[in-house]
């Protein structure tokens, strides 16, 4: 996926309609969710069975857009108060400074639209009237598109958020979702789904927060029973040990991708700083969005520039947003970084080391790096690669899965196409200019997994009911 | 600083000084500042690697007044190439290798000086920390390496110092000692049971000295062949710990199956920790606390040339009592490589000395784990 007009993502400009009324004047408590147990997970299955039911039979797609979007809008909203009751919670278990925490809430929710929602139903669905009502099919049968009665998504917690997507995604195809939230933030999804509880209760009711310890082999079992289709994220150890205990299941696991940073030979070295630093600073670089590695084509100069420039943005943000330490085994992940780039420094050919006050953040321009994945928190590394053949073949060799590449080059450039064609080829599915990288549009195909289409079947009308 | 003044140093808290750095620390903390700060000054000078370690972190030797804001080079530093340090290096120690593969191996280059400190500093910490009881000559049993099998290993010169010193003699003259661990990483544990068996009936004490990983190993065939044996009184344990890698059992498994198979008590079972990169060793004072009347908790403890901070990751700087980090070592004995090493190893401070948690995740995994996974791949169990 490309962005070619990256700047502007249109907002809602409809008011939310009972926004007015509650939320934002203060409302009640926040909903969080406890631990789930299988009884009560059972019963909000089965009340979400009860209230899917509804929908099909009375909302249709463009309610279901409109309300997805108003939702989401509200939370775009600094004053909306659940949303600023929440932001000190967030930041204290994300451990996120405040202001940046609010910048990715804004881009969040400010990607789910109408406007952008009708483009995913365009781009994903055959037949978009057959998600409100049956259509008739070849041979006379009727039949109607629809995702399976329950996906189940399990959530890591590096990155708040990631339960809107799979939300919309599931009440655009009729779906009940149960999304089980990392135990280190399980506040949004809750409280989301109160605020679409505001516009339309039986959505709502569609969506079961979860909540349940890691390793609970009961609520596993049970909710791999329950879901049709579940979709898990996190470390990939985990995620290998989930799916080995559910072998004949089929499970859409999204685990550890790299994402990096190309300013072309093309492109003058000055003007993407900036951008690059506000992609490595969003969630402290902990989501697979993050760039790990820049690599500047060229002369080394211009790679040895753009480690000091970005080392004078990454300054900045430390004094107006500064770093917040993370448990041990975090931080020892940071400090076996920083000790290699320092042994690499003192080689000869080892590029530079450049660090911030009390290494609040780390530039190692190193110009032989491979495309290797770092430990995130406001550590990059800047590479020089003599020409395109070069670095498309360190792409190439990347260590992980490519995800996106922040690509320092106007779209309107002869030479962008070609680039981020390659850059597809090569796997990435977000390619956009530096400080969008961390704002994948709601339309991303993560993975090459198309969030809607995915979930759709052709279901008979006896089935769909 | 000279070496003379170290190795002076080292000798008086062999000969009579105190045991342990806590032993040390109480005594006061000056000298071994003072001849902290020095060594600082030299290696800043002699070794230029490390030199542009401390430049790149801007300290240099007028700035720091404590040995423990000497900058402490990480223990990967060991990997690097540092070119020629030592007039004539007698040795390089190597480790075993690491997870990244054996070209990633730490090297720790030694002159006959430092061989020979490296073999008196070793074995008077062994025998003040390990041996307070002085049981005199013992019936050895080696499931880890030795020189002879493994002539690049730290380790298995350590162990065969052990052996040369405290291995007890037949009537023909032979030292009571069993090798069981080859040259490959094979394991015979007919070999090491048939020894066990024989000590079994003899009234001599038996030391064994092993990895974790060739300890459980030989656990796991007493089990399976039915055995219990009863070793004779203050028969001990010496093993590298930690499970960095390999099949082990849990700290404390392994101390329930020393009770059950061999009828050594727990506080007989001495864990080491050590690395290439350290010519000193640390070890569990159960024994040496209970010895000396003292009833602090399982710690590992150095000698009195070293010092281990507890160090917070961000900062680098010592956590609170209590509170988990990497541990940082200073170590005198290593004064013609790098006294300040930084390690990726996660521990507390805990009694006389500290506990170690394990090894950061992300971190290579390093030391006797690949001896292991050869014991594994291998070995006969």
């Amino acid at each position: 996926m490309k962005s070619s007009t990256p700047h502007e993502f249109p907002t809602s400009t409809r008011s939310p309609r009972s926004l007015r009324a509650s939320s934002l004047d203060g409302g009640g408590p926040l909903a969080v969710s406890g631990a789930t147990t299988a009884a009560t997970l059972e019963q909000a299955v089965r009340q979400a069975g009860r209230a899917r039911a509804r929908v099909l039979e009375t909302m249709s797609t463009s309610e279901i857009v409109e309300i997805l979007a108003a939702a989401c809008h509200a939370w775009t909203q600094p004053h909306y108060s659940p949303r600023s009751r929440l932001l000190p919670l967030l930041s204290r278990d994300l451990r996120l400074p405040r202001a940046l925490l609010e910048r990715g809430l804004e881009s969040i929710f400010s990607v789910v639209t109408e406007e952008s929602l009708n483009r995913l139903i365009q781009s994903e669905v055959e037949c978009p009237e057959a998600l409100e009502r049956p259509v008739e099919l070849e041979g006379g049968r009727y039949g109607r598109l629809l995702g399976p009665r329950v996906v189940f998504h399990s959530l890591a917690g590096n990155v708040p958020g990631l339960a809107v997507p799979p939300i919309v995604a599931a009440l655009v195809a009729r779906s009940i979702c149960v999304i089980r939230d990392s135990q280190r933030q399980p506040w949004l999804t809750a409280a989301f789904v109160s605020t679409l509880a505001e516009f339309s209760k039986d959505l709502a009711a569609m969506i079961v927060p979860a909540n349940w310890r890691a390793g609970d082999m009961g609520m596993e079992k049970m909710i791999f029973e329950m879901a049709h289709r579940t979709e898990i994220s996190g470390s990939d150890s985990t995620m290998r040990s989930i799916v080995s205990r559910h072998p004949r299941r089929t499970i859409v696991a999204r685990g550890s991708r790299i994402s990096v940073g190309v300013i072309p030979r093309e492109s003058d070295t000055d003007q993407w700083q900036e951008g690059f630093a506000a992609d490595i600073v969003q969630y402290e670089g902990l989501g697979c969005l993050t760039p790990h590695v820049i690599f500047v084509e060229g002369a080394e100069k211009r790679a040895s520039r753009l480690s000091r420039l970005l080392g004078i943005q990454l300054t900045r943000y430390e004094a107006l947003h500064a770093r917040q330490p993370r448990d041990l085994p975090t931080e020892t992940r940071r400090r076996a970084f920083v000790d290699a780039c320092e042994m690499v420094a003192l080689r000869d050919g080892g590029g530079h080391l450049l660090r911030g006050r009390n290494e609040g953040w780390v530039v190692h321009y190193r110009p032989m790096a491979p495309a290797a994945s770092g430990p995130g928190l406001r550590c990059v590394v800047i590479a020089s690669v003599r020409d395109r053949e070069e670095l498309l073949g360190r792409l190439a060799a990347a260590q992980l899965p490519l995800a996106g590449v922040a690509l320092g080059l106007d779209s309107e450039h002869r030479a962008y196409d070609e680039l981020a064609g390659a850059f597809e080829r090569l796997g990435a599915t977000w390619i956009c200019p530096p400080g969008q990288l961390q704002r994948p549009p709601i339309e991303w195909a993560q993975d090459g997994h198309r969030r809607l289409a995915d979930l759709l079947e052709w279901r008979g009308v006896e089935e769909s009911a | 600083m000279t070496p003379d003044t170290i190795e002076q140093f080292i000798d008086q808290c062999i000969h009579g000084g105190p045991a342990t750095t806590a032993e040390s620390q109480a005594a006061g903390d000056e000298v071994f500042n003072r001849l902290a700060l020095d060594t600082f000054a030299y290696q800043y000078e002699a070794v230029p690697i490390y030199r542009r370690l401390c430049d790149l972190r801007r300290a240099r030797p007028g700035s720091v007044d404590h040995w423990s804001r000497v900058p402490a080079a990480p223990a990967d530093l060991f990997k690097e190439d540092w070119g020629t340090t030592l007039a004539k290096p007698t040795a390089t120690f190597l480790s075993s290798g690491t997870s990244q593969g054996a070209e990633r191996r730490s090297r720790h280059a030694v002159d006959q000086r430092g061989f020979d400190l490296y073999r008196r500093s070793s074995l008077a910490h062994f025998e003040a920390v390990g041996l307070p009881d002085h049981p005199g000559p013992m019936h050895i049993v080696v499931l880890g390496p030795t020189a002879a099998t493994h002539p690049m290993s730290s380790l298995g010169h350590m162990y065969s110092f052990f052996i040369e010193s405290l291995a007890a003699y037949d009537e023909h003259g032979g030292a009571v000692v069993e090798n069981a661990l080859g040259a490959e990483g094979d394991l015979d544990l007919n070999k090491a049971i048939a020894s066990l068996e024989e000590a079994a009936a003899t009234t001599r004490p038996v030391l064994i000295l092993a990895l974790s990983s060739t300890l459980t190993a030989l656990f796991e065939a007493l089990r399976t062949r039915g055995l219990s044996l009863r070793l004779p009184a203050d028969s001990r344990i010496v093993d590298t710990g930690g499970a960095k890698g390999g099949r082990t059992f849990s700290r404390a498994g392994l101390l329930k199956a020393a009770w059950r198979f061999l009828h050594i008590p727990a506080y007989l079972c001495i864990g080491e920790y050590g690395m290439t990169e350290l010519l000193s060793q640390f070890y569990d004072d159960a024994f040496y606390s209970r010895w000396s009347g003292g009833l602090t908790p399982r710690a590992k403890v150095g000698p009195a040339w070293t010092r281990t901070m507890v160090v917070d990751p961000v900062s680098l700087t010592a956590v609170e009592p209590g509170e988990r980090g990497l541990l940082k070592h200073f170590d005198l004995a290593n004064f013609a490589s790098i006294c300040a090493v930084q390690t990726l190893d996660l521990g507390v401070k805990k009694g006389n000395g500290f506990e170690v948690l394990g090894r950061a995740s992300g971190a290579e995994t390093r030391g006797c784990s690949q001896l292991m996974s050869m014991v594994t791949t291998d070995g006969a169990s």
